[in-house]
């Protein structure tokens, strides 16, 4: 029997081409699609699950509440992991991260190999514990696991480091140098595996911490806070216990006297504004949106969510196709039910039959999405930036696929075959079978739901755009136009400043500065406390950033000075002086700032101007108080060009570059590259959404093509006869068409509030953002009518141009 | 006694009264009779024949089939009745247009739940009986009228029916095909098949060895 159901539903399938076409290639796009998200989904739900008791290691997060709004951060002072461990016994393991660009070594560095003399540009360096090795159990391929950052002046490399630089060789013992620091050799102790694309850490090089301080006293002090902190806790912890445990202990025995001692307010209500919490290892990746400077790092559980969605709408969209193309060709099947009964089918075999064929199209079209999947695979790993494939070999990937055919086929199918199972012989047999109208309100009805997914669609690509355009082109407070920094220059030491002036001599080049802190993402920062001249230990401290520039800063990254005057080079007062930002002036409640003193730490600095808040985060948060120092930062340099000729202009510093640095490559950035790269993340998901929104409306389209060909042909009699009449070509079109226009104007109606409320909901993500504009939604609307008088166009057209005599001479 | 109608109506409700359909019909068919339906168009000829093969339903009366009394049955009990003991003949053959000869013969069996050694041998058999042998992996399109009511013909028996009943099974033929098609029936009614047809034509309705005729839903 089934043998027979496949046969016969084989050839409906071949003998209906055009519906089975439509059917299978919009599901096959459907499944493709969903394929890949479900992919990417899995990929992002991964992270660092591989891990061995992954449910037991955590990161520490402090959190702070303020106004109700949470600020969470993931810096700890360098004693927090030591102290947890020798404090509570649940604890196992403790380890640290330090990799703020802020101190030298962590970061990007130029690295020389021992024995060797040319400079080579490396990122991802890190300074971390043994214990981080141990907790994240991360595999050597070369050297000892256990001991491999034990000793002071070692360093892991990565394996593809280690390819880079030694070839297939063993590189254990070899010594490198970092920023021409000839005196202090790190001694490669180890070569781990890469990191896996699905684990939070990307490093190449683990710099042990072994017998490292950053500054004097730095190990022990509670209120420097520059490091991540991982903890592996006893399995049989309970761990929300412990983290409420932990976190009074460490405030009330640490945290509070280091503050009080250190001469801090402390407020009155702190314990119940500041926490230390817990976050799991494997929520890293997707729950770490809302702590600072994690955002553009990992991804968000919201985007999973919203790509699920997508992927689940292509699948709705293409089964609606398929349950709207069965019922309306319903008529040329009625005949076949009416024998088949008449014969002795009962209505459980037509059902059983009817399934057969729906779930025999599921089959095929998985089939074909799989393997269109496998085709989209490059394109979508390059849009996605993940490193992500099909996983074949995968039983449960397979096991998933199939299931997801019957289901899809079953419930696509379970519609039409009632819905044809139910003719009665008498009737079909007869002829006089209103050619399944029956079930139009119902097929309205789907149309409606699909294009209103598709407009909702369209919205949101719109508003999604906008939001991008906006945040690339909006007045950031400085010109990240014609720009070029170049980095590494803190290798030309004393020369550093001639090689400046040298540069700024240069036909093309308008200005040059020299600072490692630029707004940009990826360069340094820091956190330091403010209060205003006399207030010490009295006045809430406003903390904000302490940037150390020189004199050619503003100039060259197109600043604005609002109030007072810029630093001068020739006046040593300058040393104790300070340029504030607007932000900062508000904090402060200072009423008329130039000329008043501020206190850092103890030490009193006179504000001389207040610049432009500028943005130097991404725009989804707001500025923060920034005060800018006279000094020399001396990594990155920074040339404001205005020659048009660059390919040129950048010989020329090359040139230059040469003749300080001989054993060095220049490394250059574009100013509006690095700032593109702050948004890599949300472009890449624009453009992930944009591209997963046009194929669920082609494939909606898909089915409203072939749903107004079945609507012509049911009709061909009637319009043959009112041609017949004298109706004209235009009274014909706009019958064919109008039907479907109302469909997709009630669809645009419930698209509009739904697509405006969840958009809103999207930008409140950003603290600066486009208005959602009715414009918007005009646009969205047009565009769908557009696509559906098109899609419709070419049925109508066709029918209203019929020859009359033939279908009626036929019928 | 095969089947009896007692007193049976079947009416349609229009805006005010009702239309008859079939009035007041009363009908006794005994096993091994062969029986022609007659009438104008319109007079409920086909109404009756489907209220016979339990198609269709009626409104009003008592009909019994084999000792069952139909109209006390629900709609899956009487499907079970007439898929055992009817085949069905129409105008239009009413072969699917997908199927072969040979697997338009072997559908009804399918449903039946026969074994498939069996099967094979009952389509042979049919087949060779019909003499359409070579035609069976031919599609209906591929066949002329004739041959197809032949297999139409050929479908109806293979169930073993106790009661065959068609519907202008000639309708659609040239006279030389429709008399080949009623020669048939008689020869299966001589080896003991009932059955009854509706025919528009006397001399087809002479084949029959008793004559209804139906007039507006009357039998006169």
């Amino acid at each position: 029997m089934f043998i027979n159901h496949i046969k016969i539903a084989w050839r409906n399938l071949l003998k209906n081409k055009g519906f089975t076409f439509i059917n299978i290639i919009g599901l096959s796009i459907g499944v493709a699609a969903c394929v890949l998200i479900s992919i990417y989904i899995v990929h992002e739900r991964s992270y660092d699950k591989k891990i061995e008791n992954s449910e037991n290691i955590y990161r520490m997060i402090n959190r702070y509440i303020s106004d109700g709004t949470i600020n969470d951060g993931i810096h700890f002072s360098a004693n927090t992991a030591p102290t947890v461990l020798s404090d509570f016994p649940e604890v196992m393991q403790s380890g640290r991260i330090m990799d703020n660009e802020l101190f030298w070594g962590a970061g990007s560095n130029e690295i020389r190999i021992g024995g060797e003399q040319r400079q080579h540009h490396e990122e991802r360096f890190t300074y971390a514990d043994q214990a981080i090795i141990d907790i994240m159990q991360i595999p050597m391929v070369h050297g000892v696991s256990e001991t491999a950052l034990a000793e002071p002046n070692t360093v892991v490399i990565s394996e593809r480091i280690s390819r880079k630089y030694f070839g297939t060789g063993n590189p254990i013992g070899k010594v490198i140098y970092l920023n021409g620091n000839n005196g202090l050799p790190f001694r490669i102790n180890g070569v781990m595996k890469d990191f896996s694309s699905n684990s939070h850490m990307d490093y190449d090089f683990l710099i042990t911490l072994e017998g490292v301080e950053f500054g004097e006293g730095e190990q022990t002090r509670w209120t420097q806070n520059n490091y991540y902190t991982y903890i592996t806790l006893r399995s049989d912890a309970d761990p929300k216990a412990f983290e409420e445990k932990m976190s009074n202990h460490l405030i009330e025995e640490y945290i509070v006297p280091a503050n009080e001692t250190a001469g801090y307010v402390i407020p009155e209500d702190f314990k119940n504004q500041f926490f230390i919490k817990l976050q799991a290892l494997t929520d890293i990746n997707l729950y770490s949106s809302t702590i600072d400077f994690e955002a553009s790092k990992r991804n968000d559980i919201k985007i999973i969510w919203i790509f699920g969605i997508i992927a689940l709408f292509i699948l709705v969209i293409a089964s609606i196709n398929f349950v709207n193309l069965s019922t309306a060709k319903s008529s040329s099947r009625a005949k076949e039910v009416g024998v088949r009964k008449v014969v002795g089918s009962s209505k459980r075999y037509l059902i059983r039959q009817f399934l057969t064929e729906s779930v025999l199209i599921t089959v095929i079209s998985f089939t074909l999405g799989t393997m269109l999947a496998w085709v989209l695979m490059p394109l979508f790993r390059s849009m996605s930036g993940k490193e992500l494939s099909l996983p074949f070999t995968n039983p449960i990937f397979l096991i998933s696929l199939l299931a997801g055919a019957l289901i899809v086929g079953v419930l696509a199918g379970l519609y039409p075959s009632f819905y044809l199972s139910k003719f009665q012989p008498a009737a079909v047999l007869k002829g006089d079978l209103t050619s399944g109208s029956k079930s139009s309100s119902l097929r309205s009805g789907l149309v409606v739901f699909q294009f209103t997914i598709s407009i909702i669609l369209i919205i949101g690509t719109l508003i999604v755009n906008q939001q991008m355009n906006f945040i690339l082109n909006s007045k950031l407070g400085f010109e990240k136009g014609q720009v070029i920094q170049l980095y590494g220059t803190n290798l030309m030491g004393d020369q550093l400043l001639t090689f400046k002036e040298e540069l700024k001599n240069l036909n093309g080049v308008e200005n040059v500065s020299i600072s490692d802190f630029l707004p940009i993402e990826g360069t340094k920062r820091n956190g330091n406390s403010y209060v205003n001249e006399g207030r010490d230990n009295i006045d809430e401290t406003v903390p904000g950033q302490a940037w150390v520039i020189d004199e050619d800063y503003l100039e060259t990254l197109g600043m604005t000075l609002e109030l007072g005057r810029n630093f001068d080079k020739d006046r040593a007062s300058d040393e104790n002086a300070t340029i504030v930002n607007q932000t900062m002036v508000k904090e402060l409640l200072l009423e008329d700032p130039i000329g008043k003193k501020i206190s850092r730490y103890g030490t009193l600095y006179e504000i001389i101007g207040v610049v432009n808040d500028f943005n130097y985060n991404t725009l989804q948060q707001k500025v923060q108080p920034l005060c800018f120092f006279r000094g020399i930062s001396p990594s990155i340099t920074s040339v404001k060009v205005s020659s048009t000729d660059l390919p040129e202009l950048i010989k020329d510093i090359e040139e230059k570059w040469s003749t300080f640095n001989p054993n060095m490559e220049m490394r250059y950035e574009f100013m509006d590259n690095s700032f593109a790269l702050m948004y890599a993340n949300v472009s890449r998901i624009k453009s992930i959404f944009i591209s997963f929104a046009i194929l669920a409306i082609f494939v909606a389209c898909l089915g409203l093509f072939a749903l107004s060909a079945f609507m012509v042909e049911q009709r061909k009699k009637e319009i043959s006869i009112r041609l017949v009449l004298g109706a004209p070509f235009r009274s014909i079109y706009s019958l064919l068409t109008l039907n479907f226009l109302k469909l997709v104007l009630i669809a645009i109606v419930m698209a509009v509030p739904i697509g405006w409320l969840m958009m809103r909901k999207w930008l409140e993500d950003f603290s600066y953002k486009i208005n959602i504009s009715w414009e918007v939604f005009l646009i969205a609307g047009i565009a769908a009518i557009v696509i559906a008088l098109v899609t419709i166009s070419y049925q109508s057209i066709g029918a209203a141009l019929l020859k009359p005599l033939k279908s009626l001479r036929t019928e | 006694m095969l089947l009896e109608l007692k007193n049976v109506f079947k009416w349609v409700q229009s805006s005010s009264n009702p239309v008859f359909l079939l009035k007041d019909i009363n009908l006794q068919v005994r096993e091994g009779e062969f029986i022609s339906i007659m009438g104008p168009s319109g007079s409920g000829k086909s109404t009756l024949l489907n209220v016979i093969g339990m198609l269709d339903g009626f409104n009003e009366g008592e009909y019994n089939f084999m000792h069952e009394s139909v109209h006390s049955l629900k709609e899956k009990q009487r499907a079970n009745l007439y898929k055992e003991y009817i085949g069905f003949v129409f105008q239009a053959y009413h072969l699917l247009d997908d199927l072969t000869v040979e697997e338009n013969l072997e559908m009804p069996l399918l449903y039946k739940k026969v074994k498939s050694g069996e099967r094979k041998a009952r389509v042979a058999d049919m087949l060779d009986r019909f003499r359409i042998v070579g035609k069976k992996d031919l599609f209906p399109a591929q066949l002329s009228g004739g041959q197809q009511q032949l297999v139409g013909v050929a479908r109806a028996l293979i169930g073993n029916p106790k009661l065959i009943l068609a519907d202008e099974p000639t309708g659609n033929l040239n006279s030389k095909q429709g008399e080949e098609i009623m020669d048939l029936f008689k020869q299966l009614n001589e080896e003991g098949v009932t059955i009854i047809q509706v025919t528009h034509s006397e001399k087809n309705a002479a084949y029959g060895q008793r004559i209804i005729n139906l007039l507006d839903g009357r039998m006169v």
